[in-house]
């Protein structure tokens, strides 16, 4: 028996990618061999490897099967050279191909599965995957999370998702995403998040903004709420390689910036406080005129994203409440001393 | 005390009209009931279910991989089945046109209603193999009873 699978194009790097490839070498060889020539790699007991037995004759069936699997993805590709011969300006055709010939690649199939933090997601196969992964429970957890919280309709009308947002705050080393609508405590968001937006469609340079709401201010006078703007990006480019928004690069680009980060401050007895992030695609660089926040206490964020033509894309939320390290946040960035709701002011 | 005792197990849908408390028994159930627990057993839920395969994530990929080609193989020969039978249907149309143009009267008759003519009960239902006996060798009529 041959020690490795069919050779053919899943095996030529001269015109794919090369992260189409697992990368450790030893489970490469393990998924392009019929059998495991080094054991089972990818389980890391002693023990474990030792009892493990690969099902009966999968050595035998498994090089046809990738031969089938890889024929097919060589007509998928030549019918893409056909395209592109004819001077095709249908990049989504293409991409629809590109993910095609690439969707039953064992290798594709192994990183996508195992190895989804490190995916490259400027190749179409990727992103597919990735937008799979996410439909199946980040989206629907984001959506529930402003629907049961009502920041939608409270802040925007409604939101169809395209991006997926992931959010964390630097108050620790820990690697960890905040859970959409999470109780987070002002000692956590007492510095800006790190947000880690990935697009599903191709995307280079692409302009984003960024606003983060809160509804909850309390306007005493008018027996109301207001809507306190507490973060505002704007003309933030991000690619498929390169989508995180972390301290660095805010310092390296401080045009960046609209209205400086203001870190929930919630009063005591007012409750739980939601803070909405909302992430904006632009058409082009946004206009100095329209995009000026003159009033943050009092911000109207229809009428700016309406003014602006921004389109929403995705949101994240979160939600604070009154706690011992407030003062501390607020002696920190230089703000008022706080007010005490109780029912004897009123 | 045991032969009474005994007497009830065996006999244990009938209900004593006396509750009598016995000393704890340790053996477990009498054997009539051990063979029912046992066949109840075999025959619950989590048997029937298939056992989850463990397999390490190299043959997990190569099993999906495996099982995506299969699918390909069956949809390709399935297509192929039906375009065949496409081919048939859209011949045999073309050659009822082509009566219907050669000779209408042909064409009348061959479409004539046949009252009170159903569909033969003893036609069998066309398959692709032929029966696993073809033909009994050994088959005798019945002799009728005199």
């Amino acid at each position: 028996m041959s020690s490795s699978v069919s050779r053919g194009i899943w095996s030529n790097f001269t015109n794919r990618s090369k992260s189409l490839a697992i990368k450790s070498a030893k489970l490469q060889k393990a998924v392009l061999s019929p059998d495991l020539p080094n054991g089972p790699v990818s389980l890391k007991a002693l023990s474990s490897k030792r009892k493990y037995y690969s099902p009966i004759d999968l050595d035998k069936i498994y090089p046809l099967a990738y031969e089938i699997l890889e024929k097919k993805s060589e007509k998928i590709y030549s019918k893409i050279e056909d395209l592109k011969k004819k001077g095709s300006e249908n990049v989504e055709e293409i991409n629809d191909l590109l993910v095609e010939a690439e969707i039953n690649n064992p290798e594709v199939v192994y990183n996508s599965l195992y190895a989804a933090n490190t995916i490259d997601l400027t190749q179409p196969v990727y992103r597919h995957y990735a937008k799979k992964q996410w439909e199946s429970y980040n989206k629907m957890i984001t959506m529930q999370r402003l629907e049961t919280l009502s920041i939608i309709p409270d802040t925007l009308p409604t939101l169809e998702p395209e991006v997926d947002v992931h959010m964390k705050f630097p108050h620790n080393n820990v690697d960890t995403w905040v859970e959409p609508g999470s109780i987070l405590s002002s000692n956590v968001t007492s510095k800006p998040p790190i947000f880690k937006i990935t697009e599903f469609k191709e995307s280079k340079n692409d302009l984003y903004t960024i606003l983060i709401v809160n509804p909850d201010t309390p306007d005493v006078e008018n027996n109301s709420y207001t809507t306190t703007l507490h973060w505002a990006l704007k003309d933030v480019e991000l690619s498929n390689n390169d989508s995180i928004i972390d301290i660095q690069k805010l310092d390296s680009n401080p045009q960046y910036s609209i209205v400086d980060y203001l870190p929930p401050t919630p009063e005591k007895n007012l409750g739980k406080q939601r803070f909405a992030v909302w992430i904006f695609r632009q058409d082009g660089k946004l206009n100095e005129e329209t995009s000026k926040v003159e009033n943050i206490n009092n911000f109207q964020i229809r009428e700016f994203v309406e003014n602006n033509k921004l389109q929403a894309v995705g949101a994240h939320a979160w939600r604070s409440v009154w706690d011992l390290n407030v003062e501390n946040v607020r002696k920190e960035y230089g703000l008022p001393a706080g007010r005490i709701f109780s029912r004897d002011s009123f | 005390m045991y032969t009474s005792r005994a007497a009830i197990r065996v006999v244990s849908h009938v209900k004593p009209t006396q509750q009598v408390r016995y000393k704890r028994d340790k053996t477990g159930l009498n054997p009539q009931l051990e063979r029912i627990v046992s066949q109840l057993s075999v025959m619950s839920a989590g048997r029937k279910q298939p056992r989850l395969l463990k397999l390490c994530n190299e043959d997990y990929v190569k099993h999906k991989t495996v099982m995506k080609a299969w699918s390909h193989y069956r949809k390709a020969k399935i297509q192929e089945n039906e375009k065949l039978l496409q081919k048939q249907y859209e011949s045999m149309k073309e050659a009822v046109s082509e009566l219907q143009n050669l000779s209408p009267e042909l064409f009348e008759i061959a479409n004539e209603h046949q009252y009170g003519k159903r569909f033969p009960l003893e036609l069998r239902v066309p398959t692709e193999y032929p029966p696993r006996q073809i033909w009994f060798y050994d088959y005798f009529p019945k002799q009728e009873a005199k």
